[in-house]
């Protein structure tokens, strides 16, 4: 059997790196054969940096600012309904004489929270279906 | 659905809420499904600094997928992730 040199070979290659440190990101560049105070380096230079992330949605504005009642979440509109589920369970929670209305609007809200993630999980893209031929 | 129809919903419900309250109840609404369901995603260009290590991050942010580093021809490319962070830290110029 042949040595893999290939990994010898990347453990000595400098390459940039990324973290996550008190929110914020990290970037340097890494060398695996100086020694440990000089292991990582800041970018020297003005370099183009894309971020890929998962986000919240951006805020209603409160009635103080400049509010548009238009405006319309960025989540999918066939998700708006469970926000408001969720706002009217949280509304019977302040009221102690009909919190017990409170269980069925959660109830509504985590079926949304279910189907956003079957949602996120097709990534917009159907399954494999397969078409069976039946005689009749 | 626009956010006047959500209003009018919730005070069916709750006429004794103000508006601001119930933005303020659809807004908390909203960061749980996000944060729950990773339903949105998006993508962010920035121009890094000499020497500078670290970069604020917006709080709107809930997870970072990926990170891609222009080279110096020009093209991206998707950098590794550090497990852990660098024993030695760079503070100059933190954000």
């Amino acid at each position: 059997m042949s040595n893999n040199y290939s990994r010898v070979y990347n453990r000595s290659v400098k390459e940039n790196v990324w973290w996550v440190e008190r929110d914020s990101i990290g970037l340097a560049l890494y060398d695996p054969l100086a020694s440990e105070v000089n292991r990582f380096s800041s970018l020297d230079a003005a370099y183009t940096v894309t971020l890929f992330y998962h986000k919240k949605a951006d805020h209603f504005a409160t009635l103080d600012s400049s509010t548009s009642m238009a405006t319309e979440s960025e989540i999918p509109v066939q998700f708006h309904q469970y926000l408001v589920d969720k706002a009217i369970q949280k509304g019977y929670e302040t009221k102690p004489e009909m919190i017990q209305m409170a269980p069925y609007f959660e109830r509504k809200f985590e079926k949304g929270i279910k189907e956003g993630k079957t949602f996120k999980n097709r990534n917009r893209i159907s399954g494999i279906r397969t078409v069976k031929q039946h005689s009749y | 659905m626009k956010l006047q129809q959500m209003i009018d919903q919730v005070k069916k419900h709750h006429p004794d809420l103000s508006t601001n309250e119930i933005i303020i109840m659809l807004n908390e609404a909203s960061d749980e499904f996000c944060s729950r369901t990773l339903i949105l995603d998006e993508a962010t260009q920035f121009t890094t600094v000499a020497n500078q290590r670290y970069y604020g991050l917006k709080d709107s942010i809930l997870e970072i997928k990926s990170v891609d580093l222009e080279d110096e021809n020009g093209n991206s490319l998707t950098i590794k992730r550090l497990q852990g962070r660098p024993k030695y830290r760079d503070l100059d110029n933190v954000e």
